[in-house]
């Protein structure tokens, strides 16, 4: 699933180890978010989009959905 | 958990030990300190050295040290999608003793190799006994 993860971290400038260590997540598994390689749970989903103090559903997109915008 | 921006911890919580790994411990240890009581040298060294050697990369794996890959290798997952990657994995692996189980059954079965049948004909109940119990837990859980 695209994601706004990666934008959002950069913009921050926090490290893919820093925002896991503050989600309590691995690095890797920030890297797999960020990649659309891992759909999270919806808790951790919710927990991503507090942290950047958005919602999930601007956070998280479908592919479809991106292309609409577009 | 913190999750406001200006909170980032440096050093990851221990984990606690995973199931799996505190029975698999278990096991070796017993094992090795049995065969050693009744005089198993070699295989006493073995199974204790074994346990040692997993106790220290347990010990690496709580503190989140490490790959992924090695997480998942030391069954002691860090965050919810490894713990999906170690679940798939062990779902391979169940495949895998299922097939490979009823394999070598049929083979001794087809062979008239006596002896040996036993064992394995109760290897294979008790791991088709498991995978139902595992079926219908996984099935209420969801």
């Amino acid at each position: 699933m695209d994601n706004e993860i990666r934008r959002l971290r950069t913009e921050r400038g926090l490290s893919q180890a820093a925002l896991g260590d503050a989600l309590g997540v691995s690095r890797q598994t920030v890297n797999s978010l960020e990649g659309g390689r891992y759909d999270p749970s919806l808790p951790l989903a919710i927990t991503l989009a507090r942290y950047f103090g958005t919602t999930v559903e601007e956070l998280f997109h479908l592919p479809d959905d991106a292309r609409s915008r577009g | 958990m913190n999750t406001t921006p200006g909170h980032l911890t440096s050093t990851a919580p221990r984990r606690r030990i995973s199931t799996f790994n505190l029975l698999y411990l278990t096991v070796l240890t017993v094992g090795g300190l049995w065969c050693l009581v009744v005089g198993v040298w070699t295989m006493g060294v073995v199974l204790v050295g074994m346990a040692v050697v997993l106790g220290i990369v347990i010990g690496r794996s709580r503190r989140g040290a490490g790959t992924d890959t090695g997480r998942v290798d030391a069954v002691q997952p860090y965050d919810e999608r490894e713990r999906a990657a170690s679940t798939w994995a062990f779902a391979v692996v169940g495949q895998a003793a299922l097939i490979g189980l009823t394999a070598v059954f049929v083979g001794l079965v087809a062979t008239d190799t006596g002896p040996g049948l036993l064992p394995v004909a109760l290897g294979l109940v008790a791991l088709a006994v498991v995978w139902g119990v595992a079926n219908r837990v996984a099935v209420r859980r969801s």
